[in-house]
């Protein structure tokens, strides 16, 4: 009772208070407050409109600008797709170091530089400029060379032509040479002297993929010149015109089938025939035929190569046995590391530039065992260890350093 | 040694050498298709892997870290300011090109849950190396994830050497990319 009676109390209080401080207005003031406030109302009305009409223009603004990322993005992406300049630079070299029965060497034994232009996305231009011994001229040792010259254009994804110097599809070495993907410092002797690699031709070459395990290449070009008198009489490897002024009498026919039966399986079989290898001057025809597997599985490869050219037998009465030249090797190896940096080999050689002649033995069997150092895939450090027998003894080291990029 | 009389075949005489060239030339000049648009081997790649019409695209922006990351440990031929990508559920698909010696390979790597789902060779521009655009190369990479060593695991290809680091190298960047999105 006492607490309601207090309560009243302090409200009556508060209520003359309020009394005391502000008198009621009367209905002109109150009128005019109301208008006011309705002019307030107004204005914060259309301040709101106009924000929003902002915020839509601003969310119009907003969606522009992300299409213009959109577009410059995409063209962006455009021109990182043909960021692959339309001029094409590349190269590689290797420097060896030989220590062997015929001496100590050191050789900056080629300096490569590619260069080709993009016509479009079916046509280029390709070349490779060689030297060779880093010194050419009269009297040198080295040599500058043409290797590769040529116009390719693709039909479609399958098939494709070039025209002009091509490196001829024979071998697991002659297309592919760059120091890096191979074993030992030196080239293998049975592609070097057999086959021979490197080996191009002028001409015109056809590639196409059948399906996904099979391809064929066919070229027709220039062909060999062998001489006809000498030591090197009838030698394939001395036949090698390389497109210098050649003798174009007779042309030569290559044919390859690529097999691959398996992802890590590789089978190729190369034909080749002349009619005449010494352009007119003795008829004499010949064929090579060439065969190569390549397996890979789990860091090991195997590699294996027979090559083989019959000549006409009329060769054996002036350079006893050249009818027949041959040779085959076999090349396990081993990568490792945890980038597959390392890899030892071991190589089994044999070949014969006299091969027809049963009465002598003329073949040179070679072992190389090496090892290769990859810094990066395409820098290489190698050593290796030959030993050979047979007609030729030449046992020794080498040393080598390659790139190609 | 028998003599070879293989000359007395059509292909082997003189004029028989020059008319077997133009007639290659010819055969391929009627045979030749008309390269399919970019853009349509893309959009056919995304339609068919998501089984319907494809999401629209998103773009991962690169910022510097990232690009310096991508410098260091995928070391690729070229770095985007962005890379993009479709994503469906669980499923993203990115698109990446990447120079085997000297040309792009366009390759479309497919990834569901952190793990590779499937990987295409979409253009392949290279003169050697086309290998690897065959399913049976490219299935290697099915379940392969951000920390399969691809190099070690992969079955490289003599003579498509170059093609083949391409592809690790998309694939290593592809499922890095997707742990950013």
């Amino acid at each position: 009772m006492i607490k309601n009676t207090l309560l009243v109390t302090t409200l009556i209080g508060c209520g003359m208070n309020t009394a005391n401080a502000t008198e009621t207005p009367s209905a002109a003031e109150m009128w005019r407050i109301i208008q006011q406030q309705q002019a307030t109302i107004e204005q914060l009305k259309s301040q709101i409109n106009s924000t929003s009409q902002k915020i839509v223009k601003q969310q119009e603004k907003v969606e522009q600008t992300a299409q213009v990322i959109e577009v410059i993005s995409d063209s962006i992406d455009n021109s990182t797709t043909q960021q692959e300049s339309k001029y094409k630079f590349g190269g590689y070299g290797e420097l060896h170091y030989g220590n062997t029965d015929k001496g100590n060497t050191i050789d900056f034994h080629r300096f490569v530089l590619f260069n080709g232009y993009q016509f479009n996305e079916s046509t280029r231009f390709y070349s490779e400029l060689e030297i060779e011994h880093a010194l050419s001229g009269n009297g040198k040792p080295g040599e500058v060379e043409v290797e590769q010259a040529f116009i390719e254009h693709r039909f479609n994804q399958n098939s494709k032509m070039t025209a002009g110097v091509s490196l001829l599809p024979v071998g697991i070495l002659n297309e592919t040479h760059e120091p890096n993907t191979f074993y030992g410092v030196e080239r293998n002797n049975v592609e070097k002297n057999i086959i021979p690699a490197t080996w191009w031709s002028a001409g015109l070459g056809f590639s196409q993929e059948v399906s996904n395990t099979l391809g064929l290449d066919i070229y027709v070009g220039d062909g060999l010149n062998v001489p006809t008198s000498g030591s090197k009489a009838f030698l394939i490897r001395s036949g090698r015109q390389k497109v210098a002024k050649a003798t174009a009498n007779d042309g030569s026919v290559t044919g390859r089938v690529r097999f691959n039966p398996l992802n890590n399986l590789q089978l190729n079989a190369t034909l080749m025939y002349q009619q005449d290898i010494t352009q007119g001057a003795l008829g004499i025809s010949a064929m090579l035929f060439e065969a190569n597997a390549q397996y890979t599985t789990n860091g090991f490869t195997l590699k294996a190569l027979y090559a083989a050219w019959n000549l006409d037998d009329q060769v054996n009465a002036i350079a006893a046995g050249r009818e027949e030249q041959s040779g085959y090797f076999i090349e396990p190896s081993y990568r490792f590391g945890s980038s597959n940096q390392y890899g030892i080999f071991a190589r089994y050689a044999n070949w014969d530039n006299n091969a027809g002649n049963d009465n002598v033995d003329t073949d040179i069997t070679q072992i190389d065992l090496g090892f290769n150092y990859w810094l990066t895939p395409r820098v290489v450090f190698k050593a290796d260890y030959q030993d050979q027998s047979g007609a030729s003894d030449e046992d020794g080291i080498h040393l080598g350093v390659g790139y190609s990029f | 040694m028998t003599r070879f009389h293989l000359q007395k075949l059509f292909i082997f005489n003189n004029k028989g050498l020059l008319h077997t060239a133009l007639f290659v030339v010819l055969a391929l000049f009627f045979t030749t298709t008309i390269h399919a648009k970019q853009s349509a081997i893309i959009t056919q790649f995304l339609t068919k892997t998501f089984q319907q019409d494809p999401p629209k695209s998103q773009r991962l922006w690169i910022n510097q870290a990232n690009k310096e990351t991508i410098k260091r440990r995928h070391n690729p031929s070229h770095i985007n300011l962005n890379y993009k990508y479709w994503q469906l559920g669980e499923k993203t698909i990115w698109i990446l090109n990447e120079i085997g010696k000297e040309r792009n390979i366009t390759t479309g790597i497919v990834i569901e849950n952190n793990s590779v789902k499937n990987v295409e060779v979409l253009i392949y521009r290279e003169t050697r190396g086309g290998q690897v655009q065959n399913d049976r190369f490219t299935q290697q990479y099915k379940s392969k994830d951000i920390n399969s060593n691809l190099i070690k695991e992969i079955d490289s290809i003599s003579g498509a050497t170059l093609s083949v680091d391409a592809l690790n190298r998309q694939v290593k960047l592809a499922l890095w990319l997707n742990t950013l999105k």
